[in-house]
């Protein structure tokens, strides 16, 4: 029977090479097991045993431990020496069930003895420990036969490719049952097949100054050539996602500017300029906001004045709990010894406008994403005061356009607010062409482009009267204009390229006041003061009902001090103009502010890209090929510090009021006698009244309360 | 980068930046190979690129017995030429490593000079003496040299369970790692230091209540200081890779699959340390 059992062993495990060594110790022993006595009594205890025992490792065994319940009756005589009887004893101990996890060493051992001869893992015996932990682990997985659907949980990419799907407008409804649903739908597409017609029509007068190539796909190849690499599939959903926002009725045109990081999740932006109505419209809204915020704040229409607190009245005095026995009226009258309370003033404080949207700094909109499936969110328009600041902090984008900037100087604004600055700097530096690849546009182009209809003939008169009379300011606006793709531009051979020389900067610069157009700071606030004075006489006049004389002399006042405005003309702040040479570009904090690369050194000499990358702002890239010359930026958003940012230092604390050295005088606490000569002191002054006159009752409220404490207290 | 899924490995660096052009991961992908057939490596790995001013250094490594110990680096300017990188071990270097101001020039063989910090000591008596700035001369050699075992040590990541430590001491790939699963890919404990440990054993098993000996002898990036600070973790592609990017080495990115033995890391930068870290929360 034990010959049986063994052989059943040896035929059971297939591949084992092991195992063929141990029937000849079975076969030699072939008779002693007939004699077993005590045998029976444990093996089919170990039968249940092992039948119970998990699916992967019973199907062998249990055939052993059968045959063995079926010659169960045989087995009569024992005898000492007995293999079988020593081995289920070994067996019994390997069965025994741990009291903690339930499991028994036997079960595991021939699970672990399965997975190797099925799975055949390489060097096993280095790792036996791991996998045996393996082993054990999956014990716990649910079994195959659990019914897969009984527990599911929703798989963590669920949530995204609904999200994916949503974001591509799938005709879900196409074969759904009601019909009208469908039709509706159709008449949709139909509206917006009209829609997009609709736009391309108005785009016509403005087709020539689509500058941006817009379509993503095929910048890929280009992207791929340089070496961003970034996968088809991705390079799709960008693709999907900006034409959601192309189609948008406000939106002229737009390309993928590029990635910021952010901690939590990073920024895809678009680069967009909106269609003319759509600027209009913004653009009155702004204007109007402007003027009310360049406005005196006293001449404001918002302005409230704000009620003086009520009444400083005894709450504000110490010792409130002494005060009950005194009528309300009396305590209104009374005057607390301390200090006014100190009133808020209001301080005039203007910023520098920010740009119009359409021109300088506002000129393109830009629109960004945390994950390509989202709606665009169109970032608000940036001010001077944030590209200031945002030069002198560093901050990580954290992936939430909402989350505050906590800075020193402190930031005006949220994240996107400085997420917009840093696109602004970004793009003012960093994006080149060619010489001659974009160029300037024309006085006529300019007005089509700001949508004044030109009427044939007269143009060109015009033309040369408006050149007469925009000399002198030319040399100011200069720098916020829009350049146009040069329809003549030849392609250079890249060895002629491969220098800074033969680039040009094609985005206007920012000036330090953080505009691109000077703004006059302090011929605004002479136009404040001025404007203030004449509003506040114009007051008076209102309620004095005076007559015209005085505003005459405030028309002459008027006149002189607008020569003084021109005598105190301050000078521009000038930076580099648009399309200066990145050869003259200077970074103090690096010497080389452009690396140029190609994408292939050795071979493939007619299809190279060149590329330029930026050092002063890593991560911005600019590549040409022939004709196709794109800017891109995927990085951090932080300029280059050759060690680290020199952050401005926080200042003093409390600075503002300052204390000298005899505003604390330093003393020597009084000692317990000198506290005890003092009361003395005290007392002797209080009974001096009272033994002067004891009719003097009229003691002043405080004095009266003194010295009632200090009865008390004595 | 294991060489071994090269190629997709470097898909999986969602937009880190510029990484490899068709020719350079051709040339780098195949003289890898050969060098690994040289020098009988049992693994390869690129490690990534210092951008210099002239020309781009290439670093990869490889090993043969342990991954963590002898580990040998290898730099390359023209992507297929390997040198071996200098095994540095004077503190002076790595100090003047990390104050060096210029960027890299591209050339192994130019010097530069560094100037040290000034050293203060206690001379007496409350009485601090200041030391004369040290000038020390750099071979950009050693700078590379350096600048790679800092970053390698600071910021290299490896899943938790990627390697194993056997019995006799040595560190290899686990071969029985299938990855991270749903509920452990955005949990930074479970990502490890690629590096010897630095940590008492003690200190790093008892960090969690599952330990286990030859995984959990790594130092876990959890605990990298500034804590939670030093790396932004990132589920990416329908949540199903993980992307790691170190905020102190701004161009180190780590990806693993989840559920799939595939990860990496690749550094892509100028070889700068981000010292404003702390301000930039």
């Amino acid at each position: 029977m034990d010959n049986n059992s063994c052989q059943n062993f040896s035929f059971g495990s297939t591949s084992s090479s092991d195992l063929l060594g141990l029937p000849p110790p079975c076969v030699t022993k072939k008779k002693k097991p007939e004699k077993i006595i005590v045998e029976h009594e444990t093996s089919p205890k170990c039968s249940q045993l092992i039948t119970s025992t998990s699916t992967s490792s019973s199907t062998t065994i249990s055939m052993g431990a059968f045959d063995s319940d079926c010659h169960f009756n045989k087995a009569q005589v024992k005898e000492p020496p007995n293999i079988d009887y020593e081995v289920n004893v070994a067996k019994a101990i390997m069965q025994q069930y741990s009291t903690l996890s339930g499991d028994n060493l036997f079960d595991h051992l021939s699970d672990i003895i399965k997975r190797v001869i099925d799975e055949r893992p390489p060097n096993v015996i280095d790792f036996f420990e791991e996998f045996s932990r393996n082993v054990r682990e999956q014990k716990f997985h649910l079994p195959e036969r659990f019914p897969p659907n009984g527990i599911f949980d929703e798989v963590r990419t669920f949530k995204v490719a609904k999200q994916i799907l949503q974001s591509m407008q799938l005709p879900y409804n196409i074969e759904g049952e009601d019909l009208v649903g469908a039709e509706d739908l159709y008449g949709e597409d139909g509206k917006t097949n009209d829609e997009e017609e609709l736009r391309i029509v108005v785009d016509d007068s403005m087709r020539q100054f689509v500058t941006f190539n817009e379509r993503v796909q095929q910048l890929q190849f280009y992207w791929n050539q340089c070496g961003f690499s970034i996968s088809n599939d991705d390079i799709f959903q960008l693709a999907c996602a900006m034409n959601r926002l192309q189609t948008h009725s406000s939106i002229m045109q737009c390309r993928f500017w590029g990635c910021i990081n952010g901690l939590k999740a990073s920024y895809y932006i678009v680069e967009a300029t909106l269609t003319r109505e759509e600027i209009q419209s913004r653009l009155a809204m702004m204007q109007d906001e402007m003027r009310e915020k360049q406005l005196p704040i006293k001449m404001r229409h918002d302005r409230q004045e704000r009620p003086l607190p009520p009444h400083i009245g005894p709450e504000l005095t110490p010792g409130i709990y002494g005060w009950e026995g005194y009528a309300i009226e009396e305590l209104e009258n009374m005057k607390p010894k301390a200090a006014d309370v100190p009133l808020v003033e209001e301080i005039e404080f203007y910023d520098i406008p920010p740009e119009y949207i359409g021109v300088g700094c506002n000129r393109y909109s830009y629109f960004v994403v945390n994950s390509l499936s989202d709606d665009w969110i169109e970032l608000p328009i940036v001010t001077p005061r944030q590209v200031v600041i945002s030069r002198q902090i560093k901050k990580f984008l954290t992936g939430d356009l909402e989350a505050d900037v906590i800075s020193y100087p402190c930031f005006p604004g949220k994240e996107k607010h400085y997420l917009r600055a840093m696109i602004g700097r970004i793009t003012a530096g960093t994006y080149i062409a060619p010489i001659g690849y974009y160029r300037r546009m024309t006085k006529k182009e300019k007005r089509a482009f700001e949508g004044e209809l030109d009427e044939g003939e007269e143009e060109e008169e015009e033309d040369e009267e408006d050149e007469d009379l925009n000399e002198g300011e030319d040399q100011i606006e200069d720098n916020d204009v829009m350049l146009l793709k040069n329809e003549k531009y030849e392609a250079e051979p890249l060895g002629s390229l491969a220098t800074p020389v033969a680039w040009v900067h094609v985005r206007s610069n920012i000036l330090n006041q953080g505009r691109v157009v000077w703004f006059n700071e302090e011929k605004a606030q002479k136009e404040r003061e001025k404007a203030l004075a004449l509003y506040l006489k114009m007051r008076l006049m209102e309620e004095m009902e005076e007559e015209l004389e005085e505003e005459e002399d405030v028309e002459d006042e008027e006149e002189g001090e607008e020569e003084g405005v021109i005598e105190g003309f301050n000078q521009p702040e000038t930076g580099p103009s648009i399309l200066s040479s990145c050869a003259n570009d200077m970074s103090p904090e690096i010497a080389t502010p452009w690396l140029i690369r190609q994408t292939s050194k050795y071979t493939n000499q007619k299809e190279r890209v060149l590329l330029m990358q930026s050092n002063v702002w890593p991560g911005a890239h600019t590549f040409i090929f022939e004709k196709t010359c794109e800017s891109i930026y995927l990085g951090w958003g932080h300029k280059y510090h050759a060690r680290n940012m020199p952050f401005n230092h926080l200042p003093m604390v409390q600075e503002e009021y300052t204390h000298g050295a005899e505003d604390f005088i330093e003393a020597s606490d009084p000692t317990v006698e000198e506290e005890a000569a003092y009361r003395e002191w005290l007392l002797s002054k209080q009974r001096k009244p009272a033994s002067l006159g004891e009719d003097i009752e009229e003691f002043d409220d405080e004095d009266g309360d003194e010295s009632e404490e200090h009865s008390e207290d004595d | 980068m294991n060489l071994e899924y090269f190629t997709e490995g470097m898909d999986c660096l969602m937009y880190c930046g510029l990484k490899l052009s068709p020719e350079q991961r051709i040339l780098i992908e195949n003289s890898l190979i050969a060098l690994q057939n040289d020098n009988r490596f049992s693994g390869m790995y690129l490690w990534g690129r210092i951008t210099a001013t002239k020309n781009d250094y290439y670093i990869a490594f490889g090993y043969t017995n342990d991954c963590l110990k002898d580990r040998k680096y290898f730099y390359s300017l023209d992507q297929f030429q390997w040198q071996l990188l200098p095994f540095v071990q004077s503190p002076k270097i790595f100090q003047a490593t990390t104050l060096a101001r210029e960027p890299f020039m591209g050339d192994p063989s130019v010097m530069s000079y560094v100037k040290l910090d000034p050293t203060f000591e206690i001379v007496g008596n409350h009485v601090v003496g200041v030391g004369r700035p040290e000038v020390v001369k750099l071979k950009e050699e050693d700078r590379l040299a350096a600048i790679v075992f800092i970053i390698t040590e600071e910021c290299a990541i490896c899943p938790r369970g990627a390697l194993y430590k056997m019995t006799d001491g040595r560190v290899i790939p686990n071969p029985m790692f299938c990855g991270l699963d749903n509920l452990q890919v955005d949990n930074q404990s479970f990502y490890q230091l690629y590096r010897l440990p630095r940590n008492d054993l003690k200190v790093n098993l008892s960090k969690r209540s599952d330990y286990n000996y030859p995984i959990d002898f790594l130092d876990t990036i959890d605990c990298v200081i500034p804590l939670g600070q030093a790396f932004a973790l990132n589920l990416q592609r329908n949540e199903r890779l993980v992307v790691i990017k170190s905020c102190l080495w701004l161009g180190m990115t780590f990806f693993h699959k989840i559920n799939s033995h595939k990860h990496g890391f690749l550094y892509l930068g100028d070889g700068k340390k981000n010292s404003d870290l702390l301000f930039m929360y």
